[in-house]
């Protein structure tokens, strides 16, 4: 289901009412959410919805077992209650088989109790480590067999078929699960977190199933850690009239940023990125300018309208982004965009790997690793690698020049230093805008013609106008927003301007957002 | 008191909201003001409002629109019987044929009517043609109304947006091969818009309010996909098919009856298809994939040909941000060809018409 859609429309009003009723209840409260968030999920696909299943119930297990808490046969039941009531509902709406799902409980139930009882002799840092071992196995597995497992098949059997061999490989052609990438990442960081001793785990399932599949966040992130988001399941809450507002201004604000802005740009980067070929050189460049914008906008927009819709409810999110574009060198840039999944990479792949403790080339290595990590995490595809390099790179670049030790120490403020700041923004704006070409493209060689196509003249672009149009007022709300250092920039407006405000912004939505709903970029990954 | 003071503030906030919008939309995106004048007829279809005139204005044009006191789209009215010597040409057909978005003289029907005249002929052409039409409507109308006029032929219009508006018509439907008549009266929306149109209030927004426009096209096009969406849910592509066929078949054989009437009074018979504007170089026409019979194929031609042989980047022959209405240069060509299409097809109907050299 999208936010963008109808079918939202009826969906949100009616949960929040049935969730408002059970205030009283955090119980209830949760049994609500995971209700509602299994319905907006399996409204794309039910099937689907095991995997969300099998990865809350192992993660349930194993981070109880990984901190060193003892696992009871109650907590296996509760497990297998869930897994079996949803493939029980599945049975009913006739899209699984009732002997698979029998074979499914029976089994997943049997395996799960029998690592319990096989290992309950071990030391419980030995078991600890093990469970630790069977959640990332298992949040890895699902991503290695639904997202990379056809990637490495062909790129494997294109290097073979170099070497004249024919490897019996064949691929899966299986569908990608939308969200998969964020709420195993979601899940995996709750058991590695208590196995490192920084968070208790919870042996309340529900509470834990409302945390795995919390609907505004489910799909495309942000990814929340447990530390933050699981103890707001803790506690009942109630729907405040200020909350409310506050999110709805957020949620619309978001809404706007993705349906008058990235829906409006994006067919210009559609076109050109379709056959680059064909494209004159100024239209490529205003494509990638509007790929850029859109896809800010797309992302950032989803994010705003996830925390908007998860603050009316009384639960807050991370912030995902923070103004990447005025960032002025790329680690300021990792800390603004898509913020929960680089400090995911950054605790959970840059650190362990040794992060800048080792020398100037192990973290150079490490730097790479996580950048390549982090393109391969968007999707299987060499474009995305050669995004993550491309990344990679430039902060290794702007290491070895030594940029942000050198504003660390550099003058703020006053017209040369804003100078300076505009400057390294436009610098690094051109070079994330080469890695959008990547990003986007869908092979490198047409990447390559792109990036060779481009170049400053707008004037052989019929859509300059129109990406100008919907930008220059994007940015300039940026600036203000950047200037007074508030993100939700409607904060200090007296009441009868923000009334103005949500006055334009829902006849923006209504009367100059694209028509069609159209899905977001980040479900495909 | 207090409770007095809220409900007028609220009323107050929604009075701006409304004024907001309006000048939202005039400032960011102005709306094609097209009001539909039409009304109950006693024949239990839609018809033109008698006497209306009223402007319709767009980014690209602002004309007016006059209709007679016969509800045909002319500046004058005409007598029921032919003036000796002259061939009439009655034309029936929606919005296209009605020349909506351009002034009449530039209409297709008029050029037509310049066409044939400067061809040598003596006619006159009626402009029957009602917005929103299909060609069940057009059957009606022929035989209740179109026949007193004593045509010498008869011309349909025909457009894709006819498969549906027959279906949702219903006043014809097939049972096997045989169209049999449906229900007898069609008029949506009439009530409600002859109730409204009392106002002069109404009359204003219609002819005037930017805000009145976008909601009315939003609110048709919402409930159009949400019927789609909920029509839609779980049809296998196999009921797919047969609607579709179902939809052809029904417009070829309202086609065919087109024709028998038409003849049953002593007219000529023709169709005209004004086609599909996807962009200004993708026009498409339906015609080729209905399975008309011999005899009407034979009186079916299509304006798809003549525009997309003129269809260029630089080339505008419909207007892009009203109503995708046929531009002045559109209706030319397209008058040119059916002009063409009658001296060819129809000489010998219109023969006594013809001035002496």
């Amino acid at each position: 289901m999208l936010f963008n859609s109808i079918e939202f429309l009826i969906f949100f009003p009616l949960v929040l009412a049935i969730y408002a009723a059970l205030r009283p209840t955090v119980m209830g409260q949760n049994i609500c959410l995971v209700l509602a968030s299994y319905f907006f999920y399996g409204w794309w696909d039910p099937r689907f919805l095991v995997l969300i299943a099998v990865s809350t119930t192992t993660d349930y297990v194993c981070g109880m077992i990984a901190g060193r808490r003892t696992v009871g046969v109650l907590h296996l039941a509760r497990a297998g209650a869930l897994l079996a009531s949803l493939l029980g509902v599945l049975a009913l709406l006739g899209v699984a088989d009732i002997g698979l799902i029998t074979a499914l409980v029976v089994g997943y139930t049997a395996v799960m109790s029998g690592a319990v009882a096989l290992t309950a002799g071990l030391a419980r840092t030995r078991r600890a480590r093990m469970f630790l071992g069977l959640s990332v196995t298992l949040n890895l597995g699902l991503l290695g067999v639904f997202k990379y497992f056809d990637f490495f098949a062909e790129s494997f059997a294109q290097m073979a078929a170099g070497v004249d061999w024919e490897p019996g490989f064949v691929t899966l052609d299986l569908i990608l699960p939308v969200g998969i990438s964020f709420y195993t990442f979601q899940t995996m960081s709750y058991a590695i977190d208590i196995y490192r001793g920084r968070l208790q785990p919870t042996d309340r399932l529900v509470d834990f199933a409302a945390f795995v599949s919390f609907f505004p966040q489910l799909v495309a992130g942000p990814i929340e850690r447990a530390k933050d988001l699981l103890p707001q399941f803790a506690a009942p809450r109630r729907l405040e009239a200020g909350r409310i507002k506050s999110g709805a201004m957020l949620f619309l604000w978001g809404l706007t940023k993705k349906v008058v802005i990235a829906d409006n740009l994006a067919p210009i980067a559609d076109a050109v990125f379709a056959d680059p070929a064909a494209a004159a050189p100024g239209a490529m460049t205003v494509a990638v300018l509007a790929f850029a914008f859109q896809i800010y906008c797309d992302f950032s927009g989803y994010s705003d309208m996830a925390r908007g819709t998860a603050r009316i409810m009384g639960i807050d999110l991370t912030l995902n982004f923070n103004l990447p574009y005025f960032a002025r060198t790329p680690s300021e840039f990792w800390l603004r965009w898509h913020i929960s999944l680089s400090s995911w990479l950054r605790d959970y792949v840059y650190i362990p790997l040794g992060g800048n403790r080792g020398g100037v080339v192990v973290t150079y290595s490490n730097l790479m690793v996580t950048m390549l990590l982090g393109g391969l995490w968007h999707g299987a595809a060499w474009t995305f690698v050669c995004w993550g390099a491309l990344h990679g790179a430039i902060l290794i670049a702007y290491r070895l020049a030594r940029i942000d030790d050198w504003l660390a120490v550099a003058k703020t403020g006053g017209h040369l230093g804003a100078l300076r700041d505009a400057a390294l923004m436009a610098g690094l704006f051109v070079l994330v805008c080469v890695g959008w070409v990547f990003f986007r493209a869908t092979s490198l060689a047409d990447a390559m013609v792109i990036l060779r196509g481009t170049n400053l003249n707008l004037t052989n672009s019929p859509d300059a106008t129109v990406f100008f149009a919907y930008v220059l007022p994007l940015v300039a709300i940026q600036v203000v927003q950047l200037r007074t250092r508030m993100l939700e920039f409607w904060r200090p407006l007296p009441g009868f301007m923000r009334y103005n405000l949500v006055l334009f912004l829902v006849f923006a939505i209504i009367f100059l957002g694209a028509e069609g709903g159209q899905q977001f970029i980040y479900f495909n990954f | 008191m207090r409770l007095l003071k809220q409900k007028i503030l609220i009323v107050l906030l929604g009075v701006y909201a409304l004024v907001f919008g309006e000048l939202f939309l005039r400032a960011l995106a102005p709306q094609a003001l097209m009001p539909r004048y039409v009304t109950g007829t006693e024949w239990g279809i839609r018809g033109n409002v008698p006497n209306a005139v009223y402007r319709q204005k767009t980014a690209e044009v602002d004309v007016e629109v006059r209709i007679n006191a016969q509800g045909l789209r002319a500046d004058r009215s005409y007598s029921m019987a032919k003036p000796v010597g002259t061939c009439r040409l009655a034309f029936l057909g929606d919005s296209y044929f009605l020349g909506y978005e351009v002034a009449r003289e530039d209409g297709l029907v008029a050029l037509v009517e310049t066409g044939l005249k400067q061809a040598g002929y003596r006619v006159e052409a009626l402009n029957f043609a009602v917005s929103g039409f299909g060609t069940a409507e057009m059957l009606i109308l022929l035989n209740r109304d179109v026949a007193r006029y004593e045509p010498d032929l008869v011309v349909f219009q025909w457009h894709a947006s006819d498969f549906d508006d027959n279906l949702r018509a219903d006043l014809f439907r097939l049972q096997g091969d045989a169209l049999v008549p449906g229900q007898a009266v069609y008029l949506p929306g009439v009530g409600l818009r002859d109730t409204l149109s009392q106002f002069a209030a109404y009359r204003w927004l219609i002819a005037n309010s930017h805000l009145y426009t976008a909601v009315r096209e939003k609110a048709g096009r919402f409930s159009k996909d949400l019927l789609a969406k909920f029509r839609g849910g779980g049809v296998v592509s196999v009921e797919a098919t047969a609607v579709e066929t179902h939809r052809r078949s029904l417009a070829a054989a309202l086609l065919a009856e087109g024709l028998a009437r038409a003849e049953a009074i002593g007219a000529a018979w023709r169709v005209f298809e004004i086609p599909v504007f996807g962009t200004r170089t993708r026009i498409t026409g339906f015609f080729e994939n209905l399975p008309l019979t011999r005899a009407v194929r034979t009186r079916a031609t299509s304006a798809a040909g003549v525009l997309n042989a003129a269809a260029d980047v630089g080339t505008k022959l419909y207007f892009e941000r009203g109503h995708r209405h046929l531009t002045e240069l559109g209706n030319r060509l397209a008058a040119g060809r059916l002009v063409a299409d009658i001296l060819i097809g129809n000489a010998a109907r219109l023969a006594r018409c013809r001035r002496a050299a």
